[in-house]
This record gives C-alpha cells, structure tokens and sequence, in this order.
C-alpha cells in the first residue's frame, strides 16, 4: 500500500482544519443545528417512553393488582395519579435539560468567538 | 467520465474516483489528517479546560456569578471561551467523520437497473460509499494492475484485492479453501492480460462497483462493504466461477455462503435492537401500566417466555417470518386461538420463541402488545394430581390469567391435554376452550401432525383452535437456520464450522435420517460433529464435511463418507470378491457389481432403491449365495439382510402383516424390519409364491423407493437393495441349458412367454435387472466343493491343525454332492455327514494335536499327518 508522508498528513490536516474552520459557522445554524435539535427532540419523546407516562396516562381509570372494587379502584386512581405525576416529572426534567442544551447550542459558537476575542484582547 | 449510472430517487450514482497511486496517497493522507485533528481539538479541549478549572478555582468559583466575570478581560476568560470554541469545533468535525460524505439510500426495495452514463440528476460518487475496507480492496486491486503493467483493471484484479479483506477471509476459510489454492491458476491468467499504463478501471469493474451498490441497497446496508464486491466479481466472471467450480464450490454454496456471512450480521443487529428494547420490557409479571396481578400457581408450572427473551436465552428465529404473520392474522382476524402444527423438530418452539422476541420488541400487532408470553407445562400441571385436582389447578390458573390480563399463554403439546384418555381428562381440553370462549384471552398452542389428526383435529379443542401448519423447511432454509446455530455450537467446542460441513449436516441427515425432522436433526449431527472434533483433533480444529458424514453414518450405518482410496480398490476388484463366494454366474455378478459401484458413487437416481434385481434359476445355484455375498461386500456385513419369504403372504390379507394391520399402531413386519435397518439388503425369496396384491406393494417400492406403513410413517427404501428370488421357469431354463440355447435367448424366452402367466409386464419392467442363474456344471460344482473344504481348513485353524483335501477327494465328493434338481445344495450336508463327522470323530479320540495336518482322501478317509515336536 502507498504510505503518504508525515509531511504530507501534517499539511493535509492544517489544510483541513482551515477549511473546516472556514464552513464551521453556516454549518452550525443549518446542519448542524437541524441535527443537533433532532436528536434533542428524539431524546424527549424517548423519555416520555421510558417514563412511561404514555402507559401510565392510558390505564389512568384502570385498577391496579386487578381490584375492581370502588375502594379499589379510588386507591388505584389516587395511586396511578401520583406515579404520573412523578413520572412526568421526570419527562419535565428531562425536557427542560433538553431545552437548556439547545440554548446553549444556539449561543455558544459567537459567544465563545465574541468572548475569546474581547479577553484575549484586553488581557494583552 | 464514468460509464454506467444507477438513478434512484432523482439522483445518479456512479463511479468517479481516481485511483492512481497520487489520489490513493492523498485519500490515505486525508484520513490520517482527520484523525490527526480530532486528537489535537480533543487535546487542546482538555488542556483549556483543565486550565480553566485551575484559574477558576485561585480565584474562588463564586466569581462566576458576576458579571465582571464575563465582561472584564481575564486569563479565566480567554480560556473559558477558548473551551467553548473547542467544543464546537469538535462537534462539528465528528459529525464530519461520523457521517460519510454521501448516504446510502434507504427503503428502495426494487433498485433500477444499471443504464449507461446520462448525467442527469445530483451526482453521488459511489467511492464515498464504499467501507474503508472496500476501498483498501479497490485500491489493492489498482496496486496489483501497476505492479504487473496492465492496460485495465479488470475483474480478476478485483478478486484478488478483496482476498485480504476480513469478510472475504471469512468465506474463504469456511469453505476450506486458502488463496493459495488458487495462486496458480489465478497467476497464469494475469500473464495473460493487455499492456499498458495507467491503469484504468475496466467497464466490466465499473459495473461490478454499481451492482454492488445495487445489492447493498436493495439490504438495507449503510455502506458498500468488500463482500459485495467480491460477490459482484464472482457473479459478473466466469473464470472465477469455474476457478471455484474447480474446488468443489458451486453457485448454490457460494451464495449460501454469503447468506451466512449476512444471516450472523443480521443476528448481531437483531440482537441490538433487542436489547434495546428490552430496556423498557419488564421482566416480573407486573406488565407496564401495573393493571396485571400477582399469579402465583402459574408461576408454579409455566415458564414466562418474554422474560426469558429479556434475558436473551430464546434461540433466534430464521426464515419463519410468513408463519409468524398468519398467526398474527389469525389472532387479529377475531378467531383468535391458534394450533401450531408440524412435525418434531422443525421448531415449533423457535416459533413461540420468536413471538416472544418480537413482543418484547413490541413489533406485534396491538393485542399483543404490554402483554408477556407464558408456556404453561402440561405435566407439571397434572403431576401428582388425579384428574379431578388436575381440573382444579387448571381453574386457579385459568382465573389467575383472567383477572391478570396482560398474559397469553402458550401451550406446548396441547395433545397432553386430550392425550390422559380418560373422560376426566378430555374435560381439561373442554375447560380450556371454555375459558378462552368466555375470557376473550387466546392461546398459542403446538402439537405435532400425528398428535393433531389422532387427538385434536376432533376433538372441542379442533374446533376453536386455528389450525397453522409448520412444514419441514427446504434445505436451503434448513442451511440458514443451522447457520444461526453455528456460532454458540462453535462457541461451546472451541471449533470452526466449514461450510461444507454445515451443508452436509442438512442434506446427509435429510436423505438418510427419516424418523426425525429438519432442522433439528441437522443441528443435532452438526453439535455432534463439533463435539467428536473437539475431542479428537483439540481446540480451534476445523470440522470438516468428513466430520460430519462420519458422525451421519454412525447413527444410520450407512457409508456417507466419500469413497476413499482403499475402498475404491475394493470397488473395483468387486467381481474377483463376489467371485470368491459364488461359482460360475459370471452375467449375475457382473451386473450386480455394476449396479454397486453406480450406487457407490453416486450415479443412480435417488428417489428408488440403489438397485432392484429378480434372480431367476433353479434351487442351489447361488441366488441367495450371491444376495449374501453383496450385503457383506457393500454393506459391511453378510447379517445386514432383511429375508421375507414370500411363500408366507400367498393370501392377499397377509399384506397386513407386511404394512401393519390398519389402527394397530404397529408397522409391518417389512416395514419395520427397512424403518430400523434402512441400509440393508431386502431379500425376497421365492417371489412367485405371493398373491398378486403384494407384488402390487412392491411395484410402488420399485417406483419411488418408499412405502407407508398402517401408522401413516413413509418408510424409506432408498438405501436398500432388493433382490428378489424365483423359482418360475426353472424346467425350462434346465431344458435350454441342457439344449445349448445362448443365455440371451433363455432369458428373452423367459420373460415374454414362461414368466408371463406369474408375473405382469410392468412388474418384471420395473427390475434394474433379471439375472438368469446357470445349472450349475459338474466343474462348477468341484469349484464349490474347494470353497466348502477351505471353510473346513478355516474352521480348524484356531486350533492349529492344518486341513487338505486330495484332488480324488474332492472330486468324488462333487461327484456325490451335486443333484441336478437342487443344484449343489445336498454337497453342504454330503460335506457335513463325511468330513466334519470324520474330523470330529478324530479330535474326539484324541489322534490329532497342535501342529498336526488332517488330509482328506477319497472315499471318505482321513489320514493324520504329524507335525514337528516342539
């Protein structure tokens, strides 16, 4: 096989980092944020299963352990609301996470350019 | 310019790379630069940060919380921000080097043909979407055109630059064969290829390159990988096909070969997505929305399948996706309880394991799903209860899963519950239907063919169970399926499959073990084989067909290993062997010996038995000698016989005793006798004898090589031979022996006008061969009697005393031994009354010791030679 030269890999990657350089701020508001909001997106509906509160919600009026007595069934809706309640909890958490990321994602190319300029400025 | 294009969804795939050695330095340098600058992002992350951290922590965290903090110029600051930069720019370069530079498309599941190059549509260059390791083997291939000057890279370069690639090793070492094997004829053909520089990709490459592309869409791969390349070249070259052919390896086995490659792919990707969903499986018999209860007495006799399938215990399920969707359907469509029903063995149990695989995946239809999968253990249910109890417990449970609701049960067997006989019992199958009726639950049941025609099909359970049928799979799906066991099979001896040998435990154990059904039989041999290799050759050995045959022929008997050297002598000399046995009859054993050697290597057709005669000729000729005679030179042993005489079945009611007498539950006694011994010689004797129906029964065993017996079982008569004896036509063979008429005649005499009157025309047409005995000749019957007087010679040799008959002797005792009506059978009691007496008589009086040598003289004398003191 042709092995390529140190040099040559050493001169390839400046190029590269150049160029990657140089198509990293339209990448980030188009590509990139359309994935990056995608997989956010997907990571929240996933919790909603992992929750379960779609199950949960569902089985709402449904008696628990098969008792279908009216204290049965008052205890188990009691229950059963509680549990949803915790576990979309969990869901709000994870959603609002989710939604922390994005912003941090929206903001943090030009406020990291903008602030490493401005310090990196006034320090020297 | 590229030449060929495949258009999909609006865009134009084709091949437009170079790949001369500059362009596969400046590839190659690419990636190590890719490489190179995600170490260094990740490098400078880590230190800015860590940086940060230290600077952040001199001057106390809670400065954060000021704005100075963000605004004011500060060290902390510049590498903060610095930090912040790093991770965007790596982010940005992963998601570069995660994703290809093109994408494969999906869900396309009829991909248009290649076209010639139009240029029309968004250009994608398949060389993005090749593997790396199918670019390595491109680039290999244009290395081996430069190295020998070649003009093209045709397909043969191609070849041999996907040899190295893993997958391609993989298919190599399986089928047994190494690069090597194939150096040779693969190097001559180089030789012979055009001149010239550079070298440019050939058209025929270039389409092999698209039609691996098609094939890699049209399974749903993400990229173009060396095995569909290596595929394409085999498909697209017939030197290489014939390359192959050469090494004993055909289309079929090729292609099964990459199937196998794919199917273990598949597992390991099936088994991903299964443990991912397992996640969210639970595993206790609480379901999801916690509606179910607590069922402690079905707990106590049933086995909870979508747990076990969480845990990953359940075998995969291969090639059975049609069944799975009927039964889906059928529990849909409103009738809702479902029979699986199919033989022992062909993986009704892997059916339910596959249902269970896709509930906890949740790919069911609605009904199923947040629901679990219970195998309720008959005999655990009835044990150590009387009929009674046993209803009891089937009650508790039948309430348990009612008020439960999230469970359907499955029940193996549910013959058991009908099978108990008695009227009790038959009420279990009653309560079960009656449940199922009131509960709106169903039920997935199996039971095998027999146990559903015999017990279920009329009974109430019959009537409420849909019926699905579970056949014996082909053995090419048979193939796939041991495929998918061959991994733990290998795992569990520490030794590698080849492809032949998983082959050969499909179709030798679909052709010579009847009783029982594929694919079970086949992964039986086959974990055989993996163990008997393991202890005989040690770890990492190879099992190789041979292995398998071997262990094939240990259960049936049957010789299924190739013809080996020794052997191939002894099938050659069989007539001088045959001839050692049976005197003059040179016709007879001649075609008896063809017939052999034909069946011996495969050349006779498979669906009849390996050969069929008719021996016709007086008594004592050597018919049931020579029938003897081929079962201890072909089948190992002159015992392997199965002898009817015919003369018992002269009513046509006897043939119950042959096939079994209808509702006996008992096989005949032909049919039993072929069912164990299934690689023997069937010896008819004396076939005029038996009513015209039975000749009738032996027509079909001719035709189609089987029979079935009362029970229903087809009996298997392929790896017998038939031989069957007659007396008819006996005067007359005498009368044109005697008359000199040429044996050619006798026999067209024979079977257009003597054998008329006994046997039909079709029948005597069914027979590879009628042989004609010869009387026997007065020199024939000398020959016979120095075979008898050196079974003499071999009976005292265990006692270290010599035997010899004089020349007079033996003449006088052919002489006296031969009877023109019953051939040379009054010599054996001649040779018993006058020698063995004699000899007998003198070990008796103690005239003979060790070392002595007994002669034999005429009139019946003996005289003792003594031999040396020691």
């Amino acid at each position: 096989m042709t092995k390529p030269s140190n040099v040559l890999i050493f001169k390839t990657a400046v190029l590269e980092s150049m160029k990657e350089l140089g198509r990293l701020p339209l990448w980030w508001y188009t590509t990139g944020l359309k994935q990056t909001f995608g997989k956010l997106l997907h990571s929240v509906a996933e919790s909603v299963r992992y929750f379960g509160v779609d199950v949960w919600s569902k089985n709402l009026f449904v008696p628990m352990y098969g008792d279908a007595s009216i204290t049965g069934r008052l205890i188990s809706f009691i229950v059963r609301f509680f549990v949803l309640l915790a576990r979309s909890l969990g869901v709000l958490l994870w959603t609002v996470v989710a939604g922390i990321l994005a912003v941090v994602y929206v903001f943090l190319l030009p406020v990291s350019v903008i602030g490493f300029v401005s310090h990196l400025i006034g320090v020297l | 310019m590229p030449e060929f294009e495949v258009q999909l969804d609006g865009k134009s795939y084709s091949w437009s790379a170079f790949m001369d050695e500059e362009h596969v330095r400046e590839r190659s340098a690419r990636l190590s630069a890719s490489k190179l600058l995600s170490g260094v992002a990740f490098g400078k992350l880590v230190v800015a940060g860590l940086i940060t951290l230290v600077l952040l922590f001199v001057q106390g965290f809670s400065s954060v919380l000021t704005s100075a903090f963000w605004v004011d110029p500060s060290w902390t600051g510049v590498f903060l921000y610095a930090t912040g930069l790093f991770v965007a720019f790596l982010y940005f370069h992963q998601s570069l080097v995660g994703t290809l530079s093109a994408v494969m498309p999906t869900g396309s599941e009829e991909v248009p043909e290649v076209v010639s190059f139009q240029s029309e549509g968004t250009h994608v260059n398949l060389a993005d979407l090749f593997s790396a390791d199918a670019t390595a083997s491109i680039e290999r291939a244009f290395e081996l055109a430069t190295k020998f000057g070649h003009k093209n890279v045709e397909l043969l370069h191609i070849f041999v630059g996907t040899i190295d690639a893993s997958d391609v090793s993989v298919v190599f070492g399986r089928l047994g064969l190494s690069f090597a094997d194939l150096q040779d004829a693969v190097g001559r053909r180089l030789q012979t290829r055009e001149l010239g520089k550079p070298p440019r990709l050939s058209l025929e490459g270039e389409r092999v390159f698209l039609e691996a592309f098609r094939r890699a869409v049209s399974e749903d791969r993400s990229e173009i990988s060396s095995l569909e390349i290596f595929a394409g070249v085999y498909e697209q070259d017939a030197f290489i096909r014939e390359l192959f052919l050469d090494k004993g390896v055909d289309e079929t086995k090729f292609h099964n070969m990459i199937a196998w490659l794919r199917i273990h792919e598949n597992m390991r990707e099936r088994y991903k997505q299964s443990r991912k969903a397992a996640m969210y499986k639970p595993t206790g018999p609480m379901n999801r929305a916690m509606t179910s209860i607590a069922t402690p007495m079905l707990d106590a006799v049933s086995e909870d399948l979508t747990t076990a399938a969480v845990s990953g215990r359940l075998p995969m399920m291969i090639d059975r996706e049609s069944q799975v969707e009927e039964i889906f359907r059928v529990i849909e469509g409103g009738r809702q309880s479902v029979v699986l029903v199919g033989p022992e063995g062909v993986g009704k149990s892997t059916v339910l394991a596959g249902i269970a695989d896709l509930m906890v995946r949740e790919e069911v239809p609605k009904i199923l799903q947040d629901r679990r999968l219970v195998r309720i253990s008959i005999p655990h249910l009835v044990s150590g209860a009387n009929p009674s109890q046993a209803q009891e417990r089937l009650l508790q449970i039948f309430s348990e899963v009612a008020r439960s609701r999230n469970i359907i049960l499955a029940i193996t067997d549910i013959d058991q519950l009908v099978a108990q006989g008695t009227t009790e019992a038959t009420d279990l199958g009653a309560t079960l239907v009656d449940f199922l009726s009131r509960s709106g639950t169903f039920a997935i049941a199996t039971t095998t063919s027999q146990a559903y025609t015999r017990l279920v099909e009329r009974s109430i359970l019959g009537r409420s169970f849909q019926k699905v049928d579970l056949l014996e799979p082909d053995q090419e799906s048979a193939i796939h399926m041991l495929q998918s066991k061959i991994g733990s099979i290998e795992y569990e001896h520490n030794v590698i499959f080849t492809y032949e040998a998983v082959e050969k435990a499909v179709t030798l154990s679909d052709r010579y073990m009847h009783e029982t059904y594929l694919p079970k039989k086949a992964i039986e041999v086959a974990r055989e084989a993996g163990l008997q290799v393991s202890k005989t050759k040690g770890e990492d050995a190879l099992v190789t067909g041979e292995d398998v045959a071997s262990i094939v022929s240990s259960k049936t008997g049957i010789p299924t290993m190739s013809v080996a050297e020794d052997e191939k002598d002894k099938l050659l000399s069989l007539e001088d062997k045959m001839h050692g046995r049976v005197i003059g009859q040179d016709e007879a054993v001649k075609a008896v010996a063809s017939a052999l050697r034909r069946a011996r290597t495969d050349l006779r057709s498979q669906g009849r038995p390996i050969a069929t005669f008719l021996f016709l000729g007086p008594t004592g000729v050597g018919k049931t000698e020579l029938a003897k005679t081929v079962a201890e030179t072909y089948f190992g042993d002159e015992n392997m016989m199965i002898r009817m005489d015919m003369s018992e079945y002269q009513e046509a009611s006897s043939i119950n005793r042959l096939l079994g007498a209808p509702g006996s539950n008992q096989g005949g006694l032909l049919t039993e006798a072929v069912r164990k011994q299934p690689f023997a010689i069937v010896l008819l004797d004396e076939l005029e004898k038996a009513h015209p129906d039975i000749l009738n029964v032996f027509l079909q065993v001719f035709e189609d090589g089987r029979l079935t017996d009362s029970v229903g079982r087809t009996i298997d008569f392929t790896n017998t031979i038939v031989i069957s004896t007659s007396n008819a036509g006996t005067q007359y063979i005498q009368d044109a022996v005697a008359r000199g008429d040429s044996m050619e005649t006798i026999k067209t005499q024979l079977i257009e006008e003597e054998l008329q009157g006994i046997y039909r025309p079709e029948f005597l047409n069914r027979f590879d061969g009628i042989i004609v005995f010869k009387p026997l000749t007065p020199d024939d019957v000398k020959e016979i009697t120095k075979i008898f007087m050196s079974a003499v010679a071999t009976r005292l040799e265990p006692k270290g005393i010599g035997f010899t008959a004089e020349e007079s002797a033996v003449a006088e005792l052919a002489e006296r031994g031969f009877d023109p009506k019953f051939g040379a059978r009054p010599l054996r009691r001649l040779v018993q009354e006058e020698v063995d007496n004699a000899i007998a008589n003198a070990l008796l009086e103690g005239n003979v010791r060790r070392r002595d040598r007994i002669v034999l003289e005429a009139g019946g004398k003996i005289r003792i030679e003594k031999g040396v003191e020691l």
